[in-house]
C-alpha cells in the first residue's frame, strides 16, 4: 500500500461530497515473505557458531511493539509459503517449528529477479530505464537492467539483504557505479507551479526579529514541556 | 461589520507592546461580546490570552463573529503615531481585507486614518480549563517587575515558593544566589491596593524561565498590581487587569526536574 500525492488533483467530488485530502491510496499485491523475512531473520538469532533457532509461527508472529503482526496468521498457507525460505522441524504432529535459510532465501530472491528481468519490457514504469540502453551491448544491458531489478526488490529488503544479493550476483563493491546508472535514468518531475510560489514565500517573510524576541530565542527550555500539552486543543 | 472605539489609544499601544515580543502574528477574534485575542509563543512554551469586553469601548458593535489576522509588529507601528490621550475607532468589514484605525486628537481638531492589511494566519486555539489554583498571589506589579530584573542577573530561572507565610523568589547560578521574599500584607510602596495577597490551599515550588517572566513583565504600565497562580506542576497564570476593559494572561510551562 503506497501513499500517493495526486498532481493536479487537490480533491475529489465523490457524488454530493468534497473530499479535501486530495492524496490516494494504491493497493497492490504483496508477498508476505517480504514482510515476514525481518521478523525471521530477528528472531532466529543467528551467531558465528550457531545457525540459530527454530520458532514456531504464533511466536514468530507475536511482537510487542507491533500487535498487528499477529493479523498475517490469517494469510493461506502461510506455513507452506513460509518452507519456501526456511527450514522447517516438525517434532510432533501439529507442531511445526521454522528457521530461516540463507540459501533458500537468496534462491527466492534470485528467483523473484529473474522472473523481473525476464518480464523486463513488459513493465510501462521501467521504460524510462531502458532509454541509456541504446549504447549498451547485449552483457551490460543485462547487468544494467539487473540493477534496476535489485533496486526495485531492495525497497522491500533489509540492507543486509540488498547486499547479500549484490554479492550473489557479483556486484559487489560497484555501489556508485549502479547508484549512477538508476538515478542518471530517473526523469526528475517538475516542480509544480504551487511548490514553487510556496518556496519563494519564507524567503519574502523573513523579518527581522526586536531585541525582546530575540532574547526569548536564546531563552533556555530546559525541562519545560510544550504548552499545548497542558490545554485541550 | 466591527465597531469599537476605545477612549484611550494607549491602552492598546500598551497591549501591543506587552505581546509582540512574544507573538509575531495572531488573530483578534471579535463578536458582541468583545475582541479576544490567544496566541503561543514561537517556541509553544508560553500562551498569552488577552481578553477586551465590550463593555469596556465607550461604542462597540460587531455584527457577526469575525476574526481579524494582523502581523502585531505592523499594528504596533502604526499605533506608534497615536498621542497617548488620542481616541481609537477601529474598524472592518467582514468581508475586508483591512483594518481601519482612526486616531482622534481630545479636541478633535487632528484626525488621522490608517488602513492596515489583514493576514491569513493558521493558528490552533487550546481550550483552557478553569483551574482551582493552590495559591494565588497578588502583588504590585513594578516589584514583580524589579524581582525579575534583579533576579535574572544570577541565573535563567527563578523558583517561586509560596506558604503562608509569604512567596519567595530564588535564583541561583555561577555567580552565586539570591533570593527575594514578600510577606502578606505588606506593599513596597505604602499603598493599600498593591499590597501584596496571599490565598493558600497547599504550598507550592515552581520553577520558571525567568526570560520569559521578565518578558510577561512588558505588561506592567497596564495594571498595578499583577496576579500569579500556581499549582505543582502545571503551567502559570500571570494575570494584568486591563483597567475595567478586560486582561491579559500569560501562561507558563513550568521546568520540571530542574532545581537549579
Amino acid at each position: 500500500m503506497q501513499l500517493v500525492d495526486s498532481e493536479e488533483s487537490a480533491s475529489w467530488f465523490v457524488d454530493n461530497l468534497v473530499q479535501k485530502d486530495g492524496s490516494l491510496y494504491i493497493f497492490s499485491p504483496f508477498d508476505p515473505l517480504f514482510l515476514l523475512l525481518p521478523i525471521l531473520e530477528k528472531r532466529r538469532k543467528k551467531t558465528s557458531e550457531s545457525p540459530g533457532i527454530f520458532l514456531t509461527l504464533d511466536d514468530l508472529l507475536h511482537d510487542e511493539t507491533y500487535i498487528s503482526l499477529t493479523r498475517l496468521h490469517g494469510l493461506k498457507n502461510l506455513p507452506e509459503k513460509l518452507l519456501v525460505i526456511c527450514d522447517s522441524n516438525v517434532p510432533a504432529p501439529g507442531m511445526q517449528f521454522f528457521r530461516l535459510n540463507d540459501d533458500k532465501t537468496l534462491s527466492w530472491l534470485k528467483a523473484k529477479a529473474t522472473r523481473l528481468l525476464t518480464r523486463y519490457n513488459d513493465y510501462q514504469m521501467l521504460e524510462r530505464f531502458t532509454s541509456g540502453e541504446k549504447h549498451m551491448d547485449e552483457t551490460q544491458k543485462h547487468d544494467s537492467r539487473l540493477r534496476v531489478v535489485i533496486r526495485i526488490l531492495g525497497d522491500c529488503l533489509p540492507p543486509s539483504w540488498i547486499e547479500k544479493l549484490r554479492e550473489s550476483y557479483g556486484f559487489k563493491d560497484e555501489q556508485e557505479a549502479s547508484d549512477y546508472v538508476y538515478f542518471d535514468n530517473v526523469v526528475k518531475r517538475p516542480l509544480s507551479q504551487k511548490n514553487t510560489a510556496d518556496a519563494d514565500h519564507p524567503t519574502a517573510k523573513k523579518k527581522k526579529l526586536t531585541v525582546g524576541q530575540r532574547s526569548l530565542a536564546k531563552a533556555n527550555r530546559e525541562g519545560m514541556k510544550s504548552i499545548s500539552s497542558f490545554f485541550k486543543k | 461589520m466591527l465597531e469599537a472605539r476605545l477612549s484611550q489609544a494607549a491602552i492598546l499601544k500598551k497591549l501591543l507592546d506587552a505581546i509582540k515580543d512574544l507573538v509575531t502574528e495572531a488573530n483578534f477574534d471579535c463578536n458582541d461580546s468583545g475582541i479576544a485575542l490567544q496566541a503561543m509563543d514561537n517556541s509553544h512554551v508560553a500562551l498569552v490570552a488577552l481578553l477586551l469586553r465590550s463593555q469596556g469601548f465607550e461604542h462597540f458593535r460587531c455584527d457577526r463573529n469575525h476574526s481579524l489576522g494582523i502581523s502585531l509588529a505592523s499594528l504596533s507601528k502604526v499605533l506608534r503615531s497615536a498621542g497617548n490621550d488620542d481616541t481609537l475607532t477601529i474598524k472592518s468589514e467582514e468581508d475586508g481585507d483591512t483594518l481601519q484605525l482612526v486616531f482622534e486628537s481630545p479636541n478633535v481638531d487632528r484626525v488621522s486614518e490608517y488602513d492596515l492589511k489583514l493576514m491569513d494566519i493558521d493558528s490552533e486555539h487550546l481550550g483552557i480549563p478553569e483551574t482551582a489554583y493552590d495559591a494565588v498571589v497578588k502583588l504590585s506589579s513594578a516589584e514583580f517587575q524589579r524581582i525579575c530584573r534583579d533576579l535574572i542577573i544570577l541565573s535563567e530561572s527563578v523558583t517561586i515558593e509560596v506558604d503562608k507565610e509569604g512567596v519567595k523568589f530564588q535564583a541561583a547560578g555561577e555567580i552565586g544566589s539570591g533570593s527575594i521574599k514578600l510577606k502578606q500584607g505588606t506593599s513596597v510602596d505604602d499603598d493599600e491596593a498593591t499590597a501584596t495577597s496571599i490565598e493558600l490551599n497547599q504550598a507550592v515550588a515552581l520553577t520558571f524561565s525567568l526570560k520569559y517572566l521578565s518578558n510577561f513583565t512588558k505588561a506592567t504600565p497596564l495594571s498595578d498590581t499583577v496576579i500569579l497562580s500556581m499549582s505543582n506542576e502545571i503551567p502559570l497564570l500571570v494575570e494584568y487587569k486591563v483597567s475595567d476593559v478586560g486582561y491579559i494572561r500569560y501562561y507558563l510551562a513550568p521546568k520540571i526536574g530542574d532545581d537549579s
